[in-house]
């Protein structure tokens, strides 16, 4: 009769999991609609002293445990979680990462070259421990690509269509092979982040923010770091 | 929070549509066993006849 109720219960759960799923597919274009899942819990048939184990039942509380030891698992839940979560790595804690939900394109993310952690640099900090492979200078974010100078230097109109020229988001000493060639000037003013897939789908608004194609440029001179390789698109 | 940025959602169709049949076979798996398990007792029920 066991066989049975497990059934049931299994049969039960998993019609909530096609509710949960269900649900999703029809929040597909909700703005701003996080992912919902259904975790599945083992059952405890009969009952269990309150507070002895984990389980399911009115005496069930969640064992205690110390606080860095929760605030680990949090991040590594908030690493392995698929929703946009702000991660906060140990190394490079002073790279503000935004939530994944905002470039949700994925031709935009494989030919801008974003990589998700550095998107956002707060400010031109240099990370603070150097890796023995690299003298740093890769690493130092440029004034001349910087958000924040680039803020100071362009003003309030900073990412609109007529403020950027080409001298401003970008080094001149080095040649961008992502810039566009042989275009009109006029064309050339507007804010193009240089593919021409990425201008044709998403028009001369586009959804990419400057910020971030202005630091991205950054990322796309120096080759592609094993996390990039790894991370899903 | 980013400006001059479009939000969309976290949800990928293709994804959703895996996690659906997968859904769809595991209930289909406890439907299984509920048969079974009837086919069970009335194969012990007709022990006794």
């Amino acid at each position: 009769m066991r066989a049975l109720y497990t059934a049931a219960t299994g049969m039960a759960a998993q019609e909530l999991n096609v509710q949960v799923i269900s649900n999703n597919i029809a929040n597909l274009r909700t703005t701003g609609f996080k992912k919902q899942r259904a975790a599945f819990q083992d059952l405890i048939y009969g009952p269990c002293a309150p507070g002895r184990r984990a389980g399911v039942g009115p005496g069930h509380h969640p064992p205690r445990r110390r606080r860095h030891r929760r605030r680990r698992q949090d991040r590594r839940h908030a690493a392995a979680d698929d929703a946009g979560h702000a991660v906060a790595d140990r190394q490079r804690s002073r790279y503000r990462r935004p939530r994944r939900g905002l470039l949700q394109d994925p031709d935009a993310r494989r030919h801008l070259h974003l990589h998700p952690r550095r998107l956002v640099p707060d400010g031109c900090h240099r990370p603070r421990r150097q890796r023995p492979g690299q003298s740093g200078a890769a690493d130092h974010h440029h004034p001349e690509q910087c958000v924040r100078h680039h803020h100071q230097r362009a003003g309030p109109g900073f990412g609109d269509a007529a403020g950027l020229d080409d001298a401003d988001h970008r080094r001149p000493d080095r040649p961008d092979p992502l810039h566009q060639q042989g275009r009109p000037a006029a064309d050339r003013r507007q804010p193009v982040h240089g593919h021409p897939g990425l201008g044709r789908a998403a028009g001369p608004a586009s959804p990419i923010p400057t910020a971030m194609a202005t630091c991205s440029r950054a990322a796309s001179s120096r080759p592609m770091s094993r996390w990039f390789r790894k991370s899903p698109t | 929070m980013q400006q001059s940025s479009l939000e969309q959602a976290n949800v990928e169709v293709v994804s959703e549509i895996s996690d659906l049949i997968a859904a769809q076979r595991a209930y289909e798996m406890n439907a299984k066993v509920i048969s079974a398990a009837d086919q069970m007792l009335q194969s012990t029920a007709a022990l006794f006849r």
